[in-house]
């Protein structure tokens, strides 16, 4: 069976698993349709196949659109506050800004020329017709494809109910090879010819068959779950098995409400020939939003009902029934996902089992386990950061479910604790804050939970330059830790209330909270804040005339980070030194930092963090008179924040706006104009390896280096980080290399030097760099540890 | 303020607070003052989500679940809109203020004091 994608423009369609049979002629007048119509909804009953119908349209219409065809299900979204930051996050755009969503989302397709469809809007029709209705206004060139059971009822609205699959009507004894041409009977024959090899609809069977279909409504969904059932049933089994539930007429011609009564009974038909545990399995995953993998279906669902070592055979038994899909292209693991229509039936199974409040505590335990292991700040972070976005609507559905339920606020506390790094890496800070506050509004009154919640809201509000309620926000957190001697809450307070503070001019006052945040980490011993709160200190010290203090304070920061394995502080004590280096005057090195600093938000993808340390370098640019670089480095740095809908970092402003026209009165309008549109267009990656290629070059003095030995530049310079004490992988991180090109290199270089270990590789680089020059020890600063083991 | 409570109620027993309010027939109709922050919106947001307000208020009233959307202020230094609704139902005003997609931070029952030089109808 074919599997297709679009892979000619951008798009984030699903693959197909399975062959799409039929919908000819729905095909058609869909197409036909949106050429002419802005909004197009597909209407039917659940399981009619309006998604499949949608995807499949999307993609065969994908390279008619420039910015591609995109996919947003809104399945799993209860709360129509979240349903922009779904549409945002299904085009891969982070928003990170302090406004409305809607209008994030409105700029971030105004000039966009993309099919976006919505799928299962039933839910949330308001707020869908909101959502549609404005992008139809705002968005000339957007497309819009909806599926629904009902239509939205917006202006400008086209809608095209999607029946069911084409049967013989009543009283037709269509021919074997007639038959052959209704798309129910093609449908139930190759899904059966996948569970029951060289399965074909003959003489023998046919009647059968029909009778199957027509009591099926020639629904897709039915006539799957259905078909798959023939491995181990005959067709009478299944007609004698469905006949027995009064809700299923069999006419095959039944109007929406009649067909829905038929998916139903089939939904619940099917359940019913599952095995006990199969049944249970089935409703204790309905908690899940969004999809699951195996090990987080074993911690959620297993216990001595249903054990661990069974669970994957059977999801396994699930998916062969239809029942849960299997995902494989996510990553190395396969992830599951149970389709809405069967998730709803799975969460009615659950209730009546009176097992869903246990159920939704054990997906909070597990989602909490997993956000505590993201604010470990180690050496997983890159990985734990991608899987936090895979799991973003499980993480949501566990935060409303701490809304919903009286007592579980404080719960939110973990979230906001474990969260707060990654969040200002991803946003949706709006989101994120109305939520965090919610939690500490029901959180007891003075509890360390409710400062934690106040205490993320607050960095919220500071990643929404809302200053005032950020100060705020803190200030209470401090409160509440200093009425409780909580001095964990007192140091992450103090170190976080210093940012508005400093951004808003209170420098002495900012000063003081970090350093005393500094004290109050080392006096208690916690690494991870230290780790945070030297970071924010280091970066005040540069503005406050201190470049030394910061640059020493900051390698101490620098050798937690390095122990810690983490990324994202380090990234933000690198810009730190950066600007101190630079004040110094040691420009190669300061450079050479931003640029590593920009390498650690790039890996982790926080695009906040990168376009800070983008305008950084180009502000050096601008000051070394490499105004071309400053030009498209600055358009890059507008790219980044446009990717996110991110919000200019007022502490920026100035010296922004003095390096822009700096750079437009030595270049002129004309050429700053098309460096800065050369950055502006750039994809991030290539904004890395244009910031990477095109820094300071390096004094003649490195080629002197070079010369005296048979590596290459690039082999030196990953020789020099083997030095620092980096692992292949981190090399390959810092470099944008794959582990495999590292590891050639550094085979490569063991050959050429006749070496065995990377220790004789470092005293052999020791060797050579004492021959005194200035950039080997320039070079030896540069590392993020500043020292050589060996 | 003491009177009100959170779920949209008069506590005590002075109906005369919301006596210069809208009414409806069975006289029931009250006034709700939603807050919103909204730091770095701009007056095109601004006027989106203003459409956006009317048009989902209308959608609700055709369905029979009244809100009446009657205007918006905005404090431009603290990014803050004030949006006031007349309705029978906090749950509809809730509703409706979640269909615009737009968070809100409070929704609080208001009432306009009465204007004292208007004449008082026979």
């Amino acid at each position: 069976m074919g599997t297709k994608t679009a892979k000619a423009r951008p798009s984030n369609l699903p693959i197909e698993f399975t062959s799409f049979v039929g919908r000819r002629a729905e095909l058609r007048e869909l197409k036909r349709l949106l050429a002419t119509t802005k909004l197009l909804t597909l209407t039917g009953s659940g399981g009619a196949g309006k998604t499949r119908l949608a995807l499949r349209a999307a993609a065969e219409m994908a390279r008619g659109f420039p910015d591609g065809a995109w996919v947003v299900s809104l399945g799993s979204i209860q709360d129509p506050l979240l349903i922009s930051q779904a549409v945002l996050n299904a085009l891969g755009a982070h928003d990170q800004s302090a406004s409305w969503s809607l209008s994030t989302l409105t700029d971030y397709l105004a000039s966009r020329r993309l099919l976006l469809v919505i799928d299962n809007c039933e839910h949330l029709l308001d707020g869908c017709a909101v959502l549609a209705s404005t992008l139809l206004n705002s968005c000339p060139y957007v497309r819009l494809l909806a599926t629904s059971r009902q239509a939205l009822g917006v202006t400008g609205e086209v809608r095209m109910p999607v029946p069911p699959m084409s049967l013989p009507g009543e009283g037709d004894d269509a021919s074997l090879e007639r038959l052959m041409n209704f798309e129910a009977v093609r449908l139930l024959s190759e899904r059966a010819a996948a569970v029951v090899p060289g399965f074909v609809v003959n003489a023998e069977n046919a009647a059968p068959v029909l009778r199957l279909c027509r009591r099926l409504d020639g629904i897709p969904l039915a006539l799957e779950l259905a078909a798959v059932r023939l491995g181990s049933l005959s067709l009478d089994q299944l007609n004698q098995g469905l006949a027995g539930d009064r809700s299923m007429l069999g006419s095959g011609n039944r109007g929406v409400e009649g067909r829905q009564q038929t998916l139903e009974a089939t939904i619940g038909w099917s359940y019913g020939l599952l095995e006990e545990v199969e049944q249970l399995l089935w409703a204790r995953l309905s908690v899940f939003a969004g999809g699951f993998d195996a090990e987080a279906a074993i911690e959620v669902c297993s216990d001595e009902r249903l054990p661990s070592d069974q669970i994957v055979e059977m999801l396994g038994a699930l998916v062969e029934k239809s029942i849960v899909k299997r995902d494989l292209t996510a990553g190395n693991a396969p992830r599951y996902a149970l389709l809405e229509t069967i998730r709803q039936f799975g969460t009615r199974c659950l209730r009546e089992i009176d097992e869903e409040r246990n159920g939704r505590e054990r997906h909070l335990d597990w989602i909490a386990g997993l956000a505590r292991s993201v604010g470990a700040f180690d050496s997983r972070q890159i990985e734990l950061f991608k899987r936090m976005d895979a799991e973003r609507d499980n993480l949501w559905a566990a935060l409303e479910f701490c809304l919903s339920e009286p007592g579980l606020a404080p719960r939110g506390g973990e979230f906001a604790q474990h969260l707060v790094a990654y969040w200002t890496c991803r946003g949706s800070f709006g989101d994120v804050r109305r939520v965090l506050t919610s939690l500490a509004e029901r959180a007891p009154e003075d509890s360390a939970p409710r400062a934690q919640l106040l205490l993320a809201a607050a960095v919220m509000a500071n990643s929404q330059n809302d200053l005032e309620a950020s100060a705020s926000l803190g200030r209470e957190s401090l409160r509440i830790g200093t009425h409780l001697r909580d001095s964990e809450v007192i140091a992450l307070s103090q170190t976080w209330l210093a940012i508005p503070l400093s951004i808003d001019g209170k420098v002495a006052e900012a000063l003081e909270a970090a350093e005393s945040a500094v004290a109050l980490a080392r006096r208690i011993e916690s690494r991870p804040i230290e780790l945070i709160a030297t970071t924010v200190l280091c970066n005040i010290l540069p503005v406050v005339g201190q470049p030394e203090r910061a640059i020493e304070l900051g390698e101490q920061g620098l050798t937690i980070s390095q122990e810690c394995g983490e990324l994202w502080a380090r990234g933000y004590l690198l810009m730190a030194t950066a600007q101190a280096h630079w004040q110094q005057g040691e420009r190669q090195l300061a450079e050479a930092k931003a640029l590593d600093g920009a390498g650690c938000k790039h890996a982790l993808d926080d695009r906040s963090g990168l376009q800070a340390l983008l305008e950084i370098l180009a502000w050096m640019a601008v000051e070394r008179g490499a105004f071309q670089r400053a030009a498209t480095l600055l358009g890059c740095a507008e790219r980044v924040r446009q990717s996110s809908a991110l919000q200019f970092q007022e502490g920026f402003r100035k010296q922004h706006e003095h390096s822009m026209a700096l750079a437009l009165e030595r270049l002129g309008k004309r050429q700053f104009d098309s460096m800065y549109e050369r950055g502006l267009t750039m994809a991030v990656d290539a904004v890395m390896t244009f910031a990477a290629e095109d820094k300071l070059p390096a004094p003649p003095v490195a080629a002197k280096i070079e010369s005296k030995t048979s590596l290459t530049k690039r082999e030196l310079e990953i020789a020099h980080l083997i030095a620092d004490d980096m692992s292949n992988h981190e090399i390959a991180i810092k470099l944008f290399l794959s582990d495999r090109t590292v590891e050639t290199h550094v085979t490569h270089m063991f050959n050429k030097l006749g070496l065995n270990s990377r220790v004789q590789l470092t005293r052999w680089l020791a060797g050579i760099s004492g021959a005194g020059t200035s950039l080997a020890a320039n070079d030896r600063e540069s590392s993020v540890t500043g020292k050589i083991r060996t | 303020m003491d009177e009100l409570s959170v779920e949209g109620e008069i506590r005590g027993d002075d109906p005369s607070s919301v006596a210069s309010g809208p009414k409806a027939s069975d006289g029931q109709l009250r006034f709700f003052l939603v807050e919103r922050r909204l730091p770095a919106i701009s007056k095109r947001g601004l006027a989106m989500l203003h459409a956006a307000l009317i048009e989902t208020c209308r959608r609700f009233a055709a369905r029979g679940e009244q809100v009446v959307y009657l205007r918006s202020t905005f404090v431009p230094r603290q990014g803050r809109l004030l949006s006031l609704f007349a309705s029978g139902s906090l749950d509809f005003v809730r509703a409706a203020n979640e269909a615009t997609l737009a968070p809100y931070t409070s929704i609080e029952m208001a009432f306009d004091l009465p204007d004292e030089t208007e004449p008082t109808p026979a």
